[in-house]
């Protein structure tokens, strides 16, 4: 049976890569084999110290990993990617079922957990699913540094108006309260707006008030 | 009391006259002396009896407070180990009799003739015989006390014996070489639900559950002589329930100073609980193995499995594309690889799982690890491992099947070769020892840590697992030594390299190694 492929996602962010950590060789091969046959790319490390000396911070996709591994195991490295704030989603692949184990790793951030044996499409579903993850990881950081330059561009004043319009202020209350005439207010707003590249209220609160919860 | 020269007199007499004559008499005797106390009547006599400790007693018949034979049973009753000798004016010779009958020792005649040997003969006499007649009184008597303490003592003893053989559970029985029955304790009776009278003068060799035990019976007693004169076996018949029972038995034959069998003691004890709870627990550890087995085996399996799944379900999809050819080739290469190491495990399942008797030869043991060095080597260039050889000329053979020391010196060969991934040295000795050979595989790798030496020899213990290491290799030569008689040992510290040590005995059936 062939795994049916989820239509390619809109290209908003850079290709993602599934870099793979085992010591087993024919293992190892298998995998990136499966993963190119459904135009994955793949790229497979022999432990996990080789993946911390070749990995490149900021490269998108999702790790797969083995547990068990002479030297470090897949949870130190777990430890470690947490440690170097490396947000990418990570698969542990465990040949039993330790439930502590997958408990704690679950605790520290692992997305997922698979356990052999297990179907080629167990895993290219489980695969999918954290590169979709990280996608959407990767688009939201990247709006939020959009609006966080955006606010960087406002002044102290206009920043001051954004907050309490956005609290549900009208333009003579917020007037009032900071000694303003409604004009320099209302100025104040139009301007606001304008570097924020929005329209309307309802916009700036739409890419604003998500990041302050 | 008397030294035997000089004794001490009681003379009893109420005749003055009678009195010195005698004292006259005794008096002038130089050997032995007499120290002579005078009683004029009975009373006094009585009197000094029980002052003094006289040799004898000389009395006269004719006293004047009493009757003659009253007063003479009177002091044989107060001094009834004191001689009491009688004189007498009468001659009659009833009343004599009636003295000695009496208790006198002695009678004599006062007269004329009385002389002074004489009544020192009498005296003297009269000392040694009543001596004697003590003595032997006392012998009897310890004796008899002897005889009763030791009647006591068998009784007593019997008793105990009685007791150890009724009172208690174990199944004694004696019997005749051709199965008679002489003496059955309670507990036998009991077991076999027999009254004694059924047993006794009967065969036990007929209600034996089947020809085999009566055979393992009958051959257990042949086996007995002399210098080995107890056999100890079990048996098994039905008990009244219907259900098989178990008893352990020891036997032992009483034999004759020529050497024959006359008879046979046995005791026995039942042993079917013992028996079913050792039944339980191998069935338990044969469970427990297989489970640990198939768990080992499962988890091995695992890795290639996925492997195979993965390239087989990829090459799926490689193979309509034409720009894939190379990929797909890719897969298919890993789904053979992969099947492989899946069949080197359930080989080395199967091998490990086998447990044939294996046919053996006289083997020069050298010859073994050369060809064993042969086996290894493509491995071991592949590894950069140097293997020496460096064997003992003296060597004895041994009896051994080759093939398999063979595989066990290839292992061992092999193992060594892999133990870094430099450059390494592999040196195999042959050397002699006081039952057979020792063949040493020593390398100056990076060794093992205590925890890998203690697990050495469990099967599916590696630590080359994802190598293809299947965990079997040292636990497969550690049976086959074993079925050798033979023993394996590994020695060394982590980063000391690692020595393993194969002792092999001339010929295993000859007793095994400690």
């Amino acid at each position: 049976m062939l795994v049916r492929i989820p239509h390619p996602m809109p290209v908003t962010t850079s290709p993602s890569t599934v870099f793979v950590v085992d010591d087993d060789p024919e293992f190892r091969e298998s995998v990136s084999l499966l993963l190119e046959s459904v135009k994955l790319n793949a790229e497979v490390f022999v432990s996990a110290e080789d993946f911390m000396a070749n990995y490149e911070s900021q490269r998108g996709g999702c790790l797969v990993s083995d547990v068990r591994m002479p030297g470090m195991s897949g949870l130190e490295l777990q430890k470690w990617m947490v440690e170097q704030e490396i947000k990418l989603p990570i698969i542990l692949v465990t040949a039993h079922a330790e439930v502590p184990m997958a408990v704690e790793a679950m605790r520290a951030g692992a997305v997922d957990f698979i356990q052999k044996p297990y179907s080629p499409q167990q895993l290219l579903e489980r695969v999918q699913q954290a590169l979709r993850q990280d996608e959407q990881r990767r688009r939201d950081e990247r709006a939020d540094r959009l609006t966080q330059n955006l606010l960087d561009s406002l002044t102290r004043r206009e920043h001051e108006i954004m907050d309490l319009l956005l609290d549900g202020g009208n333009t003579k209350e917020i007037g009032n309260r900071l000694s303003l005439s409604t004009k320099t207010v209302d100025f104040h707003r139009r301007n606001l707006l304008e570097k924020m590249q929005v329209d309307s209220l309802v916009e700036l609160a739409r890419i604003v008030r998500p990041r302050e919860q | 009391m008397s030294d035997g020269d000089s004794f001490h007199v009681l003379l009893v007499e109420d005749s003055p006259l009678d009195a010195m004559l005698v004292t006259k008499l005794l008096g002038s005797v130089r050997s032995p002396r007499f120290r002579i106390q005078h009683a004029e009547q009975l009373r006094d006599a009585v009197h000094l009896l029980s002052q003094h400790e006289f040799d004898v007693v000389l009395l006269d018949l004719m006293m004047s407070d009493c009757n003659g034979l009253e007063g003479l049973e009177r002091l044989a009753t107060d001094a009834p180990d004191l001689p009491i000798i009688v004189l007498t004016g009468v001659t009659d010779e009833q009343v004599a009799l009636e003295a000695l009958r009496s208790g006198a020792e002695d009678y004599l005649i006062k007269d004329e003739a009385i002389s002074d040997s004489l009544l020192v003969r009498s005296i003297r006499y009269g000392v040694e015989r009543k001596r004697a007649e003590l003595e032997i009184r006392r012998l009897n008597t310890e004796l008899e006390e002897r005889v009763a303490r030791r009647t006591a003592q068998l009784r007593a003893s019997e008793e105990r014996y009685r007791n150890v053989v009724e009172g208690q559970t174990e199944l004694i029985v004696r019997w005749l070489p051709d199965g008679t029955h002489t003496f059955v304790n309670d507990a036998y009776c009991r077991y076999f639900e027999k009254t004694r009278e059924e047993l006794i003068g009967k065969s036990l060799f007929p209600w034996m559950s089947s020809d085999e035990e009566r055979e393992a019976l009958q051959s257990r007693i042949a086996s007995l002589s002399v210098d080995n004169p107890v056999a100890r076996g079990e048996h098994k018949d039905v008990g009244p329930d219907g259900e098989t029972r178990w008893q352990r038995w020891t036997e032992r034959g009483i034999f004759d100073e020529r050497g024959i069998l006359l008879e046979l003691q046995s005791v026995g004890q039942d042993i079917t609980e013992q028996k079913q709870t050792e039944g339980a627990l191998r069935r338990a550890e044969r469970l427990a193995s297989i489970g640990t087995m198939a768990a080992g085996i499962a988890h091995e399996i695992n890795n290639p499995i996925a492997a195979a799944l993965n390239a087989a379900e990829a090459a799926m999809r490689f193979k309509d594309d034409p720009d894939a050819k190379h990929l797909l080739e890719r897969c298919l290469d890993n789904v053979v690889r992969s099947a492989h190491r899946c069949r080197l495990i359930v080989e080395n399942v199967l091998k490990f799982s086998r447990q044939e008797p294996t046919e053996r030869s006289l083997v020069a043991i050298n010859t073994v690890v050369r060809d064993a060095r042969v086996s290894a080597l493509p491995h071991a260039e592949r590894e950069t491992a140097t293997i020496e050889l460096q064997l003992a000329e003296d060597l004895p053979e041994v009896w051994i099947n080759e093939l398999e020391i063979e595989q066990v010196l290839t292992n061992l060969i092999d193992n060594a070769s892999r133990s870094a991934d430099g450059p390494i040295q592999v040196t195999v000795r042959t050397s002699r020892t006081k039952h057979g050979v020792r063949i040493s595989v020593e390398d100056d790798g990076p060794g093992m840590t205590v925890e890998q030496r203690q697990r050495a020899f469990d099967p599916f213990y590696s630590t080359r697992q994802k190598q293809g290491g299947t965990g079997l290799g040292l636990s497969i030569a550690h049976g086959i030594v074993q079925g050798h008689g033979g023993k394996i040992e590994i020695a060394g510290e982590a980063g000391q390299g690692t020595v393993v040590t194969v002792d092999l005995p001339i010929n295993a059936d000859d007793g095994k190694m400690e």
